[in-house]
């Protein structure tokens, strides 16, 4: 009984992570990295552009403005953190890892490597809706996110197939 | 009996914390509060456009209108201000007295301890772009010498707040699609974005701007001097200029008017400062603070069509009779 | 099938047969002692009073900065979170043992903490407080429930953003929660009114630990009928739950009143498999996956999502946007009302299709609405884990400043925001949704047996039914990490 359930779970992984390899091989892109100038506007309470769609190897040039009060820019993944003060083009950033040393700049540089999405969320309260303003980063190729919409459906046909297996052999043996 | 014992318990218990709580939040925030010194407790409030002296508890901030603070301090007297902000982040800075630049966080506190050292009457601002009402959230600061504090009336007399312009709604024709007409559109921008509280009402300038090279913030009604524009027919043809929206650049081979190039160099210079800002500003006395009152970038709020409606409405009202 | 369910007709849970329930209160005597105690729930009440009271206090005279508030970052980060994420899947409804909101209901019903007091009122033996009416019959549901919650959440944005808003509800729900058991017999807040009630109702059926009768002959024989009646030993279950017939988790608040009234000492506490018991009784159950589920993928974009837009129609009472909000409003109710449950009954309706069923498509469409619970739940534990990993930090720089006013308790005040592993949170958010998929499907082949009988016909019933657990799980996943 027990070697059946492990047999079972044998297969169910095999199958989810084939799904995923298969997921993550069929989207699989490669587009040639390029400059990316991008201003990111921020207002209460979402960024402009709300969302970007970047290539891993791609260079950002990203210039931050806010429309209306102070707000922040903590773009997860990649160790960036500004608060930056409206109507001003200047803006201050730091590493997070690095603790809470800030540097004046106008522009941040960002390499990208890491496939993804990334969530850039607001690191000074700004208001009532604070908590949730927030845009995202797609990094392509993401890998967790093709990978995991094969291991989705991989998932779900290894788990048909093992109901309709186990059926059969009910049957067989009665 | 025993249950008894352990229902009298129960009730005791309960007793303790619906009255204790808040005689234990109390007495806390006292003892928490309680300094020899006195504390000015400053609340900046985004929303109205001042630091107010007022609690600023959750429950007030839809309904209430906050006093803006008066601040009167006595030379010598040792205070403790305590900032914080009920919103987002604010700036506090009172530079005359050598006090701040303090950047608040919204909900922080932030423990200052001052000592006037200076007598007369100030004005603090804020000076991170903090909204809407950013340019309103000024007042006074008032530092009298121990004679004056001890004569009752007399530093009522000193002390009496200045009006102020107050924060008010934004002007719904500017947001909801009505096509204005164009020098109406920039009049509007004009006291929407409250430009007025340092460039004086209606542009008539002179609002002192401590440490400025020039004292007091440009005024806007002799633009279309400033503009280096000749006289009022040339005025009428560049504000149609600007509101046909040609590229101005472009009128450079073929100018409307013979001193057109010298117009163009001004107008490229002045409407690059509204649109970029200028966040440094010349200092009288080069070795002393930062003027607090800097022109900010309008580039996100206002499009090159606003600024231009803007400039044109200016020129527009210049009086060429005093010419 | 082994005999016993070829005889009797009724399919037993796969866990029964395995053995796999164990009787924490057999195995810990300690617990069991702690929990037949008289003052038990009591004393768990008792400091979620203190909290609870806290927090309505700070609402109203604390900072208006939601974070630096602790009435909004316990309420709907730490709170929520165990909530959601441990209590319901683990505990069931352990939530509703140390719920405060009762609390003074109770105490007026029963004018005691602790002791008992012996009466005659209806069917019960305790003498109860108050008119003690009958809660209409044609309200003995949770539509209600449903309909409020959605109401609730239909203010979400302001809800939680705003401590006032958050200190007036709970403070509304606590009187509403005194004021009608002083009209209603027993917990009629609790069963039919409280919003959250309704959504603990339907996923602590996926629980992993129930509290049950041990021998179903023993209450077959007993004359008694304390946990439903009452006795000197305690009160009759204030949920009207009939412990010798109960077997869901759904309307068990686990106030283990039955533990101490039971003569037999008939009570266990067992564990089980997650999401093992697979019934839907009614429609109003099914349609509380419903809008559990849509809410889930509404937030997901409005609150979690990047739109601007669509967060200021939430947020009207600030920017003043009506119309947007009425519009929001509007497609909130109707997905959740309307637009999912159409699309379930589409699958139904192919379920029938594909298996040439006798079965209604109706009674297809609420049989297997179960699925909705471990997907729904386990969507919600994926939504919620990064409300705690990103602002997980306010609950450490609140718990030295609970009413944002610059003290310093444990001299935590300073900490600052700082998200904790957001880059790695959408592995987690794949896992649990791929587990809430899993068991959608597994449990679905049993609710299908329940339905079709035979297995062959169960699987190709169950075909559509993946279908649309498997286009729910891509949905999600397209939020969290697409």
């Amino acid at each position: 009984m027990k070697n059946m359930n492990i047999k079972k779970v044998v297969i169910i992984i095999t199958i989810t992570l084939t799904g995923a390899l298969a997921g993550i091989l069929y989207f699989n892109s490669s587009a040639k990295p390029i400059r990316r100038d991008i201003v990111i506007k921020a207002r209460q309470y979402s960024y402009e552009p709300n969302r970007m769609e970047v290539n891993v190897g791609d260079t950002l040039y990203i210039k931050l403005l806010a429309l209306d009060v102070m707000h922040g820019f903590y773009l997860e993944g990649y160790d960036i953190d500004a608060e930056i003060p409206a109507n001003l083009s200047n803006f201050k950033v730091r590493k997070p890892s690095d603790g809470f040393n800030w540097k004046d700049t106008n522009e941040i540089v960002i390499i990208v490597t890491r496939g993804g999405k990334f969530r850039y969320r607001c690191s000074h309260t700004c208001g009532t809706m604070h908590p949730f303003m927030q845009g995202e980063m797609i990094v392509h190729p993401n890998h967790l996110f093709n990978g995991g919409v094969g291991a989705v459906i991989g998932f779900v046909f290894g788990l048909l197939w093992l109901i309709y297996k186990k059926n059969k052999k009910g049957h067989d043996n009665e | 009996m025993k249950k008894n014992i352990k229902e009298i318990i129960a009730w005791a218990l309960v007793l303790v914390i619906l009255v204790g709580t808040p005689i234990i939040i109390m007495y806390y925030s006292h003892t928490n509060n309680h300094t020899q010194k006195r504390m000015i407790h400053l609340t900046g409030v985004a929303s109205q456009g001042v630091w107010t002296e007022d609690e600023v508890e959750a429950a007030d901030l839809t309904f209430k209108t906050f006093k803006r603070a008066n601040i009167v301090l006595t030379q010598g007297e040792e205070v403790i201000f305590r900032f914080t902000s009920a919103d987002v982040t604010h700036t506090f800075y009172a530079p005359e007295i050598g006090l701040g630049p303090i950047v608040v966080e919204a909900g922080h506190y932030y423990d200052i301890p001052f000592t006037p050292k200076l007598t007369g009457k100030f004005t603090y601002y804020c000076t991170v772009f903090c909204g809407h009402c950013h340019n309103f959230m000024r007042g006074n600061i008032v530092v009298l010498t121990s004679e004056q504090a001890a004569n009752r009336s007399l530093a009522a007399s000193i002390t009496m707040d200045t009006i102020r312009p107050t924060c008010c709604a934004p002007y719904r024709e500017l947001t909801d699609g009505t096509n204005l007409p164009f020098l109406k559109r920039g009049k509007l921008l004009f006291l929407d974005n409250g430009c007025y509280t340092c460039h004086g009402d209606s542009g008539k300038g002179g609002v002192y701007n401590p440490n400025y090279v020039n004292r007091t913030i440009p005024d806007l009604i002799t633009l279309a001097k400033k503009l280096k524009i000749g006289d009022k027919q040339e005025a009428d043809s560049l504000i149609k200029i600007l509101e046909t929206g040609t590229e101005l650049d472009k009128l450079n081979d073929n100018p409307p008017f013979a001193s057109y190039c010298r117009f163009y160099a001004q107008y490229n210079s002045i409407s690059t400062k509204i649109k970029d800002g200028a966040p440094i500003v010349l200092k009288a006395d080069s070795l002393s603070f930062n003027p607090p009152l800097t022109m900010p970038s309008w580039s996100a709020n206002l499009s090159k069509r606003d600024i231009n409606s803007i400039i044109a409405y200016f020129i527009s009202i210049y009086n060429w009779d005093n010419d | 099938m082994n005999k016993m369910e070829k005889e009797s007709g009724i399919k037993i849970p796969m866990d029964v047969k395995n053995g796999k329930n164990t009787d924490l209160l057999t195995k810990f005597p300690l617990l069991k002692r702690i929990l037949k105690a008289r003052s038990f729930q009591f004393i768990i009440i008792l400091p979620n009073l203190f909290v609870f009271y806290v927090i309505i206090l700070a609402g109203i005279i604390g900072s208006p900065v939601g974070n630096r508030n602790i009435a909004i970052v316990f309420i709907w980060i730490l709170w929520w979170f165990l909530l959601i994420a441990i209590m319901v899947p683990f505990a069931s409804r352990v939530w509703c043992t140390m719920c405060p909101l009762p609390f003074f209901g109770d105490l007026f019903q029963r004018m005691a903490f602790i002791k008992v007091r012996l009466g005659k009122t209806a069917y019960l033996r305790n003498k109860m407080f108050g008119l003690n009416k009958k809660w209409p019959k044609y309200l003995t549901n949770i539509w209600i429930q449903n309909i409020g919650f959605l109401t609730l959440c239909t203010f979400s944005a302001v809800l939680v953003t705003r401590p006032f808003v958050t200190s007036i509800v709970l403070g509304l729900m606590l009187l509403l929660g005194t004021v009608m058991s002083m009209i209603w017999k027993l917990r009629s807040f609790c069963s039919y009114i409280c919003p959250v009630s309704g959504f603990l109702s339907l996923y602590s059926s996926a629980a992993t630990m129930e509290l049950r009768r041990i021998d179903n002959d023993v209450c077959l024989k007993c004359k008694d009928k304390g946990c439903y009646k009452g006795n000197e030993k305690g009160y009759g279950c204030p949920w009207s739950e009939y412990m010798g017939t109960m077997e869901r988790n759904n309307y068990c608040g686990l106030c283990t009143e039955c533990l101490k009234t039971c003569p037999n000492d008939n009570i266990g506490l067992n564990t089980r498999s997650f999401a093992s018991e697979t019934i839907i009784k009614g429609y109003d159950e099914s349609w509380k996956g419903f809008i559990m589920l849509a809410l889930a993928m509404a937030y997901s974009v409005i609150l979690l999502g990047t739109n601007g837009t669509i967060k200021n129609w939430a947020n009207a009472p600030e920017t003043g946007n009506w119309g947007g909000f009425f519009i929001y409003a509007a497609i909130l109710w109707s997905s959740a009302l309307v637009v999912v449950p159409a699309v379930f009954y589409f699958f139904a309706y192919l379920s029938k299709l594909i298996t040439k069923s006798t079965q209604s498509v109706k009674e297809i469409f609420k049989t297997f609405s179960y699925i909705l619970v471990p997907l729904g739940l386990l969507a919600w534990i994926a939504f919620s884990f990064p409300l705690i990993f990103v602002n997980g930090s306010y609950i450490i720089s609140v718990i030295s400043d609970p009413l944002g006013w610059g003290w310093n308790l444990f001299g935590t005040a300073g900490f600052k925001w700082q998200p904790l592993v957001p880059d790695y949170l959408g592995y987690v958010q794949l896992i649990l949704l791929l587990t809430g998929l899993g068991f959608a499907i597994s449990r679905g082949y049993r609710v299908s047996l329940n339905i079709f009988k035979d297995e062959h016909t169960a699987l190709m019933g169950l075909l559509p039914m993946a279908g649309f657990a498997l286009l729910v799980t891509l949905a999600f996943l397209t939020f969290f990490i697409g």
